[in-house]
């Protein structure tokens, strides 16, 4: 559905994004992640024709976005960070402009409006000023836009900013809805939501890729690490080799609170030693109070990838 | 054309939004039928030929230095400001579609404001009659002739306001270029009188246009000024919206 290949685009000498590539097959939900400036924005920009690349190239379903941008532009629906809309326009009546603006079939232009509505839970305010309404209800109006002719890609910056935890839930139906119709570009800072959402994940940061993959994937990747928190009651230093000497440890670090010590043994992402340490504390005739494993979320990962990415 | 229409139709009814086109309209209907009371006067005391209802689009470049301005301002400025061009322009509809739908929402607002000078020629003709000596085809010709010079002045507003976010800067400038355009050549006219700088500006001068449509003359002269200046700056206006893509 998306192709971008060697995507580079300077704003007058400074480099948004560098030399990108990456594929978005039909039917995925991609969330698009990356530290503020980090080019998604960008990138979508360029998706939806707004601002042509300074080199290389990029195709929504095989058109070209600088060669066939009015091709491009009918197949898909795009929310802008922002969410601009006209303020002295009523919600339906902007929606229904859209359609038409957009190549609805003249007769089902209504139906397919009440249909936005719905989904949007824009019903009951359905006869108000856009200009008179809450920053939430924007959102979906902008939404509601985006699908209103059931574009093959949807791509929205940054959908639930400034929304309300209620409303975020929403949103995240929407799009998990969504999913199941159409592909999806989402991006976002909220990186739960992108868990529960997305079927891929596109870290990146600087203009760059540094991770693709499905959120489950990332989170047991082999290259990051897995911590496990131990408390245990027995002597630190004889604990620590005992600990050390298991197989795939990577790295224990320990701190003595009297006469309990709290260890922390990293391993590889995807390598479970929550036993081995059970035996060895046994062998050893010591007592555990706490064996825990810290679930990771992609906010570790996040984090780790980005700030990986700064040191370099 | 159903992007043309749908983007016209949108821009035409967000002009009656806006307070300013009441209080512009509703002056311009003052100064014209203060001016015709005083023509209908002047006719009643016999000091005027009749007919008197082409003679007040002589008096059609006071409104022209302020309406321009105030229709134009908002056209594309407003849209820059608030970030909606973005939701235009990557909306199916090409740049020459949204500059041609807004031109002409904007040049139909100026004809509909227009549009009580043609009921002052008919309420003559009807209540004194054929003795009145209004003609129907000097009125229309003249509505047009005033409409058809107003092409210019919107299309230097329009691309006015696509080089700037601030609308106060967009009116300013359309003024100013109507200011010039209107008033400099009628100023160099009143002392240069014949050779090719007098006859270059009669080909531009609304007022000498003005005086062919008041007698039911449509010339191919001015028609084909105002169509191609008009097309000059809608050219250099969708260049400007295009303009995004080179930075």
């Amino acid at each position: 559905m998306i192709k971008v290949e060697n995507l580079t685009k300077s704003y007058s000498g400074v480099t948004a994004i560098n030399n990108l590539s990456f594929e978005v097959g039909a039917g995925e939900v991609v969330g698009f992640l990356g530290p503020n400036g980090a080019g998604k924005s960008t990138t979508m920009k360029i998706l939806s024709c707004f601002v042509p690349p300074t080199s290389g190239t990029a195709s929504v379903a095989g058109f070209d976005v600088t060669q066939d941008s009015l091709e491009v532009r009918k197949r898909i629906g795009y929310l802008p960070e922002n969410v601009p809309l006209y303020p002295d326009m009523r919600v339906t009546e902007y929606l229904r402009y859209r359609a038409n603006l957009k190549g609805v079939p003249r007769r089902k232009v209504k139906e397919r409006v009440e249909e936005v509505k719905v989904l949007t839970s824009l019903k009951d305010v359905e006869t108000k000023m856009i200009g008179h309404l809450s920053k939430g209800y924007r959102q979906r109006v902008g939404l509601a836009d985006a699908i209103v002719h059931e574009p093959d890609l949807v791509i929205l910056d940054e959908p639930t900013i400034g929304l309300d935890p209620n409303q975020i839930r929403q949103v995240r139906d929407l799009i998990k809805d969504l999913g199941k119709k159409h592909t999806v570009l989402l991006s976002t800072h909220i990186l739960p939501e992108v868990e529960m959402t997305c079927s891929r994940v596109l870290i990146i940061n600087k203009g760059k890729i540094l991770a693709s993959d499905t959120p489950a994937n990332l989170l047991s990747n082999a290259s990051s690490l897995n911590q496990v928190k131990v408390v245990i009651r027995g002597p630190e230093q004889e604990m620590k080799k005992a600990l050390e000497s298991i197989s795939d440890v990577r790295e224990v670090r320990t701190t003595a609170n009297g006469n309990l010590v709290e260890v922390l043994v990293f391993t590889p992402g995807n390598i479970d030693v929550r036993e081995h340490i059970f035996r060895k504390v046994v062998d050893g005739k010591w007592t555990i109070l706490e064996l825990s494993q810290p679930r990771r979320t992609l906010e570790d990962v996040f984090v780790q990838l980005t700030q990986e990415d700064e040191e370099l | 054309m159903r992007s043309f229409w749908t983007m016209f139709k949108r821009e035409l009814a967000s002009f009656f939004f806006s307070p300013i086109i009441y209080v512009v309209g509703g002056l311009l209907m003052m100064l014209l039928g203060w001016t015709f009371v005083l023509l209908v006067l002047d006719m009643a005391n016999g000091e005027r030929e009749a007919p008197v209802t082409t003679w007040f689009f002589n008096m059609f470049w006071l409104p022209a230095l302020i309406l321009p301005a105030v229709i134009s301002m908002r056209l594309l400025a407003e849209e820059k400001k608030t970030g909606t061009l973005e939701m235009l322009v990557t909306a199916p509809v090409t740049d020459w579609q949204i500059v041609l739908s807004k031109f002409f929402a904007g040049l139909a607002v100026y004809a509909i404001v227009w549009v009580p000078s043609i009921f002052y020629g008919l309420a003559l003709r009807f209540l004194v009659g054929a003795s009145a000596g209004v003609e129907f085809s000097p009125l229309f010709c003249s509505f047009f002739g005033v409409v058809l010079n107003a092409s210019v002045m919107i299309g230097f507003g329009i691309l006015a306001s696509s080089v700037t976010r601030n609308q106060i800067i967009a009116a300013v400038l359309t003024f100013v270029f109507v200011f010039v355009y209107l008033i400099i050549p009628e100023w160099i006219k009143g002392f240069v009188y014949s050779g090719p700088l007098a006859e270059g500006l009669s080909y531009i001068s609304i007022f000498d246009h003005l005086k062919q449509f008041q007698r039911a003359i449509i010339g191919v002269q001015p028609l084909i000024f105002y169509v191609t200046a008009t097309y000059f700056f809608l050219f250099w206006t969708v260049r400007m919206l295009e303009s995004r893509k080179w930075k």
